[in-house]
């Protein structure tokens, strides 16, 4: 790892939900970093927190304990207008659920996050193209979200969150409700965004398959359920 | 924000109830003599006009609540969102209460009613008007701000 800078530094974590009587305490005490470069999987069973850590690193929910530095800055110090410019510069996200906006096309959609990002200089459109074409989506350029199918849309969700051209991607489970086929494509894809596009990855998934694509694993154990 | 800002479905039905609506007190204009009887008239107004801005952007706000999630993470301000839909909210009361008053104005002349009360009236309503879109563009905005980002995608 010497060489590389750190772009993602989580120590000490714990995440506390109340849930009816009991409280469920997340992570107890988690740390672990990620540098230029890595794709790390984060893997555990259903309910052990790995879209709440990604929630957590893009600073959309904030940890009970512990802290969270992305690119050296403590996103406890950061306020929501640090945040958001954080979240449209810095970090691009796949959301479970594609987290496309509707009545947007597909163009549309990637394009939003590069004009957030300020990065729109001459070679956007160039850029924007390349991402069409690196996902084969191209002929889909502008259709409505809402019309393509679950592999289509989780390229659109990927090729958005590489629009402003991030240091670190979070991916939440990238091949999940997928069929074989669509896993079958877009694991490649998957792995040519860390040689291709050089990005730092995060990815959370359940798919060993998918795991084994990754340099690096950071496994979740199960979480603690207190009874009050 | 376009996405945000554009027009949906419900929105033709309130401006056309909510015209009518404005169209109907206008006319009952006829009956106003003095300053006190202007006000419960006004309050009417502000009722309609608080109603529908609330109604248009309560609808707009819960199905737009997942792009509203979407936009805030993916790095859209809190701020300008907000912005977004108290601008909304103050254009559809206008637009509203300018297609009502005007309405109203022309079936007051049309059924040669007296018009003496309605410049007052109007200038006063107006001034109302922007009080029912602030109302319902902060209700708006205050839920923009409240989100739970997270809750929200994960549904």
């Amino acid at each position: 790892m010497t060489g590389k800078s750190m772009i993602v530094s989580v120590e000490n974590l714990h995440k506390s939900f109340k849930d009816g009587s009991s409280s469920i305490r997340l992570f107890n005490g988690l740390s672990f970093s990620v540098h230029e470069g890595d794709f790390v999987a984060v893997t555990g069973s259903s309910g052990t927190g790995k879209t709440t850590l990604l929630n957590l690193i893009a600073g959309l929910e904030k940890p009970t304990r512990g802290s969270i530095r992305i690119l050296g800055k403590d996103l406890s110090t950061l306020n929501s207008k640090d945040l958001a410019a954080l979240r449209s510069c810095s970090v691009g996200m796949l959301f479970q659920s594609f987290g496309l906006v509707r009545g947007l096309t597909v163009e549309e959609n990637i394009r939003l996050v590069q004009d957030l990002s300020g990065k729109n200089g001459s070679t956007k459109e160039k850029y924007i193209q390349d991402l069409l074409e690196f996902f084969g989506i191209r002929d889909k350029s502008h259709f409505d979200p809402t019309s393509l199918s679950f592999g289509e849309a989780k390229k659109v969700g990927i090729a958005r969150a590489l629009a402003a051209e991030p240091e670190i991607i979070l991916l939440d489970e990238p091949t999940g409700n997928l069929d074989p086929p669509s896993v079958n494509v877009l694991l490649p894809i998957l792995r040519g965004l860390r040689h291709i596009y050089g990005r730092t990855i995060i990815m959370t998934t359940n798919s060993l398959r998918a795991a084994s694509i990754a340099n690096r694993e950071v496994h979740l154990e199960r979480p603690t359920i207190i009874m009050d | 924000m376009k996405t945000l800002a554009r027009p949906q479905w419900h929105t033709t039905l309130s401006v056309v109830a909510s015209t009518i609506l404005i169209a109907v007190l206008v006319v009952n204009l006829r009956n106003v003599s003095s300053s006190i009887s202007t006000l419960p008239l006004i309050t009417m107004i502000f009722t309609v006009m608080s109603s529908v801005a609330l109604y248009e952007i309560f609808l707009g706000l819960s199905s737009r609540k997942l792009d509203i999630a979407i936009l805030i993470a993916v790095g859209v301000r809190k701020t300008p969102l907000g912005i977004v839909l108290l601008g909304k909210a103050f254009s559809y009361t206008s637009i509203c209460y300018l297609l009502g008053l005007t309405l109203g104005y022309l079936l007051l002349i049309y059924n040669g009613l007296p018009v003496s009360a309605f410049h007052s009236l109007a200038v006063l309503s107006a001034l109302v008007i922007c009080g029912s879109a602030l109302l319902a563009g902060v209700v708006g905005a205050f839920y923009a701000f409240h989100l739970n980002v997270p809750e929200v995608l994960r549904h």
